[in-house]
Parts: structure tokens; sequence; C-alpha cells
């Protein structure tokens, strides 16, 4: 398809006419993709089949716009914005390329999986099991500063909304590794009953701590498409118009 | 370290599924009602709250809001693209423009209505018209508002007309040369768009490019995708140059190495030329040479054989004569009937008298029952025309010869004849009453009972009138199919242009058949604008000067750098060329359309000495016009 691009432009045809068509038939082809799943029941597929279709003609769709825009930025206000949008959707695919290729291999190894929807009620069961664990810890061991502790500097943790970039950086916050220091540092004030409780509250803590992670990721799983979809339909919108004004407009070019 | 979240107790009862468009308020604080919410999004729990969008539906509501964003910004700029648009808010014509235009056409002032027609339509018929292919010619129309010198087949290809392209395609000799790039292109494209109706503008100029862009360069691999015979490159492939005919009859070679040299014997009052430049004039931009005129290089040998009055024969005068007193005769000739032309088409506008001129060229010469009233009628008529075009002067002519041509569409040929006619001062001498007068270039003789004409000068207004008027009224002279009768006006342009014909002026002038079949006679030099809309151009100065700095030549020698294109041919004998022999000068019929330069054809080899790819270029358009003039014809 490339090839014919480039011989026709050795002739009075325009290659923009044919790759902009073409172009046109891949990104209808694209879009389909989000009304395929929708559709499950039609037999037009599996949508594991559609995906690595939809993979290779994206990246198809670029060099195809490449040659479109003549390898260069386009000079009038409306053609940039339609390019800028076909980057958008094409970079935010690339985007939630690596991403869905990469991060469920991530949360594979962090243990069982958990449904994006239901953290908030896994973090809201960890954070009343350790609450149970401190009231039961203070009742049985008079005096201790652990609660204390808990207080100052564990509670917060637990009430902490997840730090995206580290998360996805690091794969673990910078404010769990303070934390871990801190309860390094004060395991030497407390007795061996206050341990046995503190080693449970870490559990917990790390809990919480793989939750946020889930959390980033399985986010970082869903929102990219809130870029990828929307600018998707902005584009078709913007195509219509041009071709409307290219075959209006054109003068009757080949 | 990974750590297992099965334990955490993970109600499959309460699972939010994804494709729900509501979730319980409470979700975020991690204790959702267990019955959630409706599917309308209300919370059906005793202790209410305040149910929110699931993510899907989020992102559903962002794609639709984004969307209709998207729509209402592309509707606005649909609008706003209109001239006529009644909901027009503000103007994006700019919006839409894909880039700057060309430095030619960036003065236009009235903005994007003065090149596309869609500047006018509404956005309704803008959609509507996406499928319909005639907006494409209106926009191309407009751009010859402006360019208007391409003629009335501007939108063809190579703005020729059919029968030209049809000529040419005719013409065709090559074996195609192809490479596979345009082996395939063929493939993909229709590249006979010679072939279309229209060729609108935009097929090949692409405007909106940027200032500097060239809106008329085109690849030679473009230029050859219509053409069927196509080659690789000017060295490779390209057809050698071929002789063309100029419109005035020289040859070089004879001139200088045989007449010049023998002038004083053949024409004592001759001034030989010297040099190259004694005819040729550079033009004012160095593109072409113009002629210096007849008199400055022909009239002193050949003047005197125009004004001639004895030469070469006695029928030389037969084209003007005109019967001023009808002479009675006693008993009818048996000599066939010959009428002057002029006097003949002037009776043949009688449909009676031009039905018995027909049955006297059948009837036999000894049948004089049948000839003498007919003759006698013809007499009749000659006395009657001479009475009418007394009275009626100019008029009469006019309205006589409107009759008897065969073009409808041809009476700027006659009013200037009619014209040159009474200049000539043709009708005073139809209505003297002196036995013997000269007026003008008019004498009457009257022992022949006869006016007669004499040219006064080279290029003499009637003589040209009247010749052209024949040429434009010829049918099928000269290519006349076998077995069909030669129209009366074939004839008498065959005797126009005999060596016998008053002032002889086909003997240097050509004759070129114009493709509606009537001929045209070249007077003089080309219009200027012939040579900017001819398939092929050169300008000479630059080649001149490169030539001259090669070589270090002074001025003296330049005409040295001429002989370096322009070759000489070995001399024949002399007048022992075709086109010249058994005759006494003038051209014989079956080589009236040619004519030799005594110069052989200029060689494609010195050419290319320089036109290649890394020197100096070998694009087609260097050398060749796309667009060819309105008046362009095919020489044949």
């Amino acid at each position: 398809m490339t090839g014919a691009a480039l011989i026709v432009r050795e002739t009075l045809v325009t290659p923009d006419f044919l790759t902009g068509w073409i172009l046109l038939a891949i990104i209808v082809f694209l879009a389909a993709y989000n009304v395929r799943k929708s559709l499950p029941f039609l037999p037009l597929g599996t949508s594991a089949l559609w995906l690595q279709i939809h993979i290779y003609a994206g990246l198809l769709s670029f060099v195809l716009f490449l040659m479109h825009v003549d390898y260069s930025l386009p000079h009038g206000l409306f053609e940039s914005l339609l390019a800028t949008i076909y980057l958008l959707v094409f970079g935010s695919g690339v985007i939630g390329l690596y991403i869905t290729r990469s991060y469920p291999k991530r949360l594979t190894h962090l243990g069982e999986e958990v449904i994006f929807e239901q953290i908030p009620v896994i973090r809201k069961k960890i954070q009343t099991d350790l609450d149970q664990t401190i009231l039961e810890s203070a009742e049985k061991i008079p005096g201790s500063e652990l609660p204390i502790f808990y207080r100052d500097e564990l509670y917060p943790f637990m009430m902490q909304k997840p730090d995206f970039v580290s998360h996805l950086v690091y794969g673990n916050s910078r404010h769990w590794r303070h934390l871990l220091r801190k309860l390094s540092d004060v395991k030497r004030f407390f007795n061996e009953e206050e341990l046995n409780t503190l080693a449970i509250i870490e559990a917990q803590l790390h809990r919480k701590h793989q939750l946020d992670t889930q959390h980033v990721l399985q986010s970082a799983l869903k929102f990219w498409l809130f870029v990828h979809i929307p600018a998707t339909y902005s584009l078709l919108t913007f195509i219509v118009l041009h071709v409307v004004l290219v075959q209006v407009w054109s003068g009757g070019a080949l | 370290m990974s750590v297992s979240n099965s334990p955490s107790g993970f109600d499959a009862k309460r699972y939010q599924h994804p494709q729900q468009n509501w979730v319980c308020g409470r979700l975020a604080e991690g204790c959702p009602c267990p019955l959630g919410p409706s599917t309308r999004g209300e919370c059906l729990s005793e202790n209410t709250c305040q149910p929110r969008r699931s993510l899907r539906s989020r992102r559903n509501f962002v794609t639709g809001l984004v969307f209709a964003a998207s729509l209402g910004v592309c509707l606005l700029i649909l609008g706003g693209s209109s001239e006529n648009s009644s909901t027009k808010l503000f103007e994006t014509t700019n919006i839409i423009s894909p880039g700057p235009l060309s430095s030619p056409h960036s003065a236009i002032q009235e903005g994007c209505k003065a090149c596309h027609s869609a500047s006018s339509l509404s956005p309704v018929s803008m959609i509507g018209e996406i499928w319909n292919s005639d907006h494409a010619q209106h926009q191309s129309e407009l751009c010859l508002n402006c360019h208007r010198d391409f003629g009335d087949h501007s939108l063809q290809a190579h703005s020729a007309a059919p029968e030209l392209l049809e000529l040419l395609q005719n013409l065709n000799t090559l074996e195609p040369q192809l490479t596979s790039d345009q082996q395939w292109a063929r493939t993909l494209t229709d590249h006979r768009v010679a072939h279309a109706k229209v060729l609108n503008c935009a097929t090949c100029h692409r405007e909106h490019q940027g200032a500097q862009f060239d809106l008329t360069h085109l690849t030679n691999q473009q230029c050859q995708s219509c053409h069927e015979n196509t080659f690789h490159s000017l060295s490779d492939g390209h057809p050698e140059f071929e002789t063309t005919r100029e419109r005035i009859r020289f040859d070089h070679s004879s001139h200088f190495e045989q007449h010049y040299k023998n002038y004083h014997f053949l024409m004592p009052g001759g001034i030989p030329k010297q040099s190259c430049n004694d005819c040729h004039l550079l033009s004012a931009d160095g593109a072409t040479y113009h002629l210096a005129g007849f008199e400055a290089m022909c009239a002193s040998c050949h003047e005197s054989q125009i004004l001639d009055f004895n030469m070469p024969t006695a029928l030389r005068l037969h084209q003007f004569e005109f019967v001023k007193q009808t002479p009675k005769t006693e008993s009818p000739s048996t000599e066939p009937l010959s009428l002057p032309p002029f006097l003949e088409l002037m009776l043949r506008a009688d449909e009676k008298i031009a039905n018995a001129i027909e049955a006297l060229q059948t009837i036999p010469q000894t049948d004089t029952e049948l000839r003498t009233p007919l003759l006698n009628s013809i007499e009749e008529a000659t006395s009657q025309l001479l009475k009418d075009l007394q009275e009626q002067g100019a008029a009469g002519v006019t309205e006589r010869l409107s009759r008897v041509t065969q073009n409808s569409n041809n009476d700027k040929q006659i009013v200037s004849v009619v014209k040159a006619l009474d200049q000539s001062r043709f009708f005073e001498v139809l209505s003297t009453n002196d036995e013997e007068a000269t007026i003008g270039s008019w004498t009457f003789l009257n022992n022949r009972a006869t006016v007669v004409y004499r040219p006064q000068q080279h290029a003499d207004p009637l003589i040209k009138a009247w010749l052209d008027f024949m040429a434009s009224e010829v049918d099928h002279y000269p290519d006349q199919a076998e077995g069909t009768t030669p129209s009366r006006f074939d004839q008498f342009f065959r005797d126009a242009i005999s060596p016998e014909a008053s002032g002889r002026c086909t003997k240097c002038h050509t004759v070129d058949r114009l493709l509606d079949g009537s001929m045209k006679i070249n007077w003089g030099l080309l219009p200027a604008e012939y040579f900017y809309r001819q398939f092929s151009k050169f300008v000479h100065r630059p080649h001149l000067t490169l030539m001259q700095d090669q070589t270090a030549l002074s001025e003296a020698a330049q005409e040295d750098v001429c002989l370096k294109c322009h070759q000489p041919e070995t001399p024949k004998p002399f007048f022992n060329r075709d086109a010249f022999l058994l005759t006494d000068g003038m051209p014989r019929a079956e080589f009236r359309h040619s004519s030799s330069t005594g110069y052989l054809p200029i060689q494609k080899k010195d050419c290319v000495q320089c036109h290649q790819p890394k020197m100096a270029g070998d694009n087609c358009l260097q050398c060749h016009d796309y667009h060819v003039h309105k008046n362009s014809i095919l020489r044949r």
C-alpha cells in the first residue's frame, strides 16, 4: 500500500487522495473495534483477534498518516487540529498498548486478582481489621505506646490516597518506604507482645500498600481509554468535515 | 513479596459489574449498600445516598461530550466557510485554508470566492456536492476569469482542440519505454486523462503549498503519466528533433553558397547578406530571433519580381481582371468559357446564372444551339452586374460574395476583400467614363474591355485579402478524395497560388491547412504570444552567452556560435531542389507545403551535453509548454 502511494506520486493522481481514503477506511475499522466489544454476541471473530488486528492497523495508519501529510506539519489551522487529534489518538493508543502489555504482568506479581470496583471495600476492611487489632492490643497491654504510634504514624498512611507516580515508576510508594524505616526504628522500644501485634499490623499495612499498587495500575489500564475513545470519536467527526472540504473545495484534483 | 488478597472478604454477590451505569455513593468509602442503586441511578436503601456514575458510564459521558463538542465545532466551521450562509456566526475560511497561497495568488483581494465555487454554497448544499464533479469544473472556470489566454479548449489536455490531440496521438511512432514504477502507476490509475472531457486546473496546479511553491512544476514522470509513448529521459529515448517548416520559405544554404556569390549576374541591384545578424534580430527578452522584415532582407533582390508587370505569363492578371464593358459578339465563341474568378463569383450569386455557368462546363463547345442562350444570359447578367455595382458599390460586392460563400461564418474575410477593393479604388474605375484610365492600382484596358489590377508593392492589401478569402473557403484542397470533383473555390485557390498567379506570393509564403480543412497563408512573422504558447520553446540568450564563454569567442565571430547548433546542409545545385524543380522558382503543387531552411535539424546530442539531471537539468518543462496557444495550428 505504501509502495502504491509512492508509485502514484509519479502520476497526476495525487497520493494524498489515495492515502487519505485508505487512512479513512483504516480509522473507521479501528473505531469499529469499540463497537465490536459492545456486541460480543455477534460471530465476528474473537476479541483477541480484533485487538491484534487493531494494533497492526493502528501502526499502519501512522505510516499512512505520515505519507498523507507529506512528512511535514500541516500549514492550515483546521488541518493542524485534525493532525493533532490523530496524534492524540495514536499516541494514547501506543501508551495503551504498553500499559495493556506490561501492567497485567505486574499485577500478576502482586498476587490474587482484585476487582477494581472492589478496592475501596477491601481497603475499608483492612482499616477495620487494623482498628480492631489496636483496640484489642490496648486492652491486652495496658500502658502500651503502640496505639499512640498507630494514631500518629500508621493511621495517616492508611488514609492516604495512592501516590500514582511512585507506584507506576518504582512499583511502591515513598510513603511506604518511609513507613518501613520508622517501623524498623521503633521496634527496639516495644516488648515481645507488642512486637507480635506490630507484626500483624505491618502485614495489614503491606496489604494496603499492595492494594494501592493494584489501584494505580488498574486505574492506568482503564483511564487511558478516557483519552483514546473520546479522541477517536472527535477524530471521526473532524475527518468527515475534512472529506467534505477536500471533495468540494479541491477543484477536481485527481 | 506477594500477599494474597483473597481473605479480604470479597463477596461475589456484591460484585459491581463494569457495565452498570451507577454505583453506590458509599462505594468510595468502602461500605456500599447491599442493594445498590437502581438502573436509573436511584438509591434503593433506607439510608439514602447519592449514587455515582460507574467508570464506564463516566467514560461514555466524556466521549459523548467530546463528540458533541467536535460536531459543534465542525458545524460552526462549515457554516462559517460559506459566503452566503445565513447561519454564519463568524468567518472560518482562514481556519479551513490548508496553507498559504503562492506569491502570485496571495495578492487576490476577493478572498476564497475568487477561486473556490464552493464558497458560494450553503453548508447543506456543500455536503450534497461531495459526489458531484461539476463544482470542480466551475472552480476551474473561475481560474479562467484571470487566465484568459488559453483559448476555447482551456480545460482540455494541453488546452488543445480534441481534433489536434487526436492528430498528435496518431503521430506517435515511438515504442513506449516504461519503468516498472510507471507500469504499476498505469495499473493503479487511469492515465488517459487526455480522453477526459474536462481536465481541471487543480489536476496539475496544487495551491496552498506556500509562497515559494512553484505551481507549474511537474516531474518528468508526471508529464509522461498521460502520454501513450514514454521514454526515460532526454538522453535516453527522447525522439530526435524534427525539422519544422518555416512560415517563410528561405533556403539559407543555396542563398549563401550560390545566390549571394553570383548576385552580380542574377540580381545586379541586390544586396547580399554577410552574417546571421543581418536578418535575425534577437528579441528584447532574449528568447527568440525576429526577422528584420521584407525590406531589409529580401526587397533588394525580390521586390522587382513581385512588381514586374510582364512576368511570367499573360494569364498573370487573370485573378483580377474584371469586365468593364461586355463586348457583344456576332456568334458564340467555341472557346471554353473562362471567366475571371472574381467576375465568376459575382455572377454566381444569381442562381440562374450559376446554373448556366455549370451547364456550359458540360455542353460540348460545338453545340452552339444549346450554348448560345446560356452565353447570352451570362452577357446580360454581366451588364446588369456592372450597373448594380456602379449603383450599389461595396454593398453589392458584399451581398454577392455572402451568397456564394460555402463558409457561413466568413463575414470577416468578405469584409476584408470589400474593404481592400474600395481602398484600391475599384469602384471608381467602374464608374469612370474615360476611354482608358489608371486609377489607383487599376487600369482600364479598352481593347480588352476589362479593368486589370497590378500590385503596387509587397504585401499588397487586395491580393492578400483575396487570397485569404479563397483560402478560407477551400474545402478539400489539396487532399481531395479520388473521384470527387473539386469545388470552384478549390479550383480558384489552386490558380491563386500557382506560379502564374499575380504577385507570386506563395513562392515564399507557405500555406497551412487548418483543423477545419480550410487553408491559411502564412503572411508574416508570428505574433509574440505564439512563441510562449507552443509545445516547445527555446531561449537563445543564455545558450549564446554560455557558448561564447566556453569558446571565448569574440562578438564578431558570433555567427560561428550560431553554426554550432544550426549546421548548414550541403547545398544542392541551383534550383535543383525538389520543391523548386521544373518551375520558375515557384514550388510545385505537391511541394507547396514543404520547404527547406538549408540547415540540418538541431541534433539532440548537442543539447544532451548539458541537459542532464545533475547538470543543466532535463525537466520536460524546461523546453516544453503545457498549454498551447489558442491559435496553434498543426502544420502539415
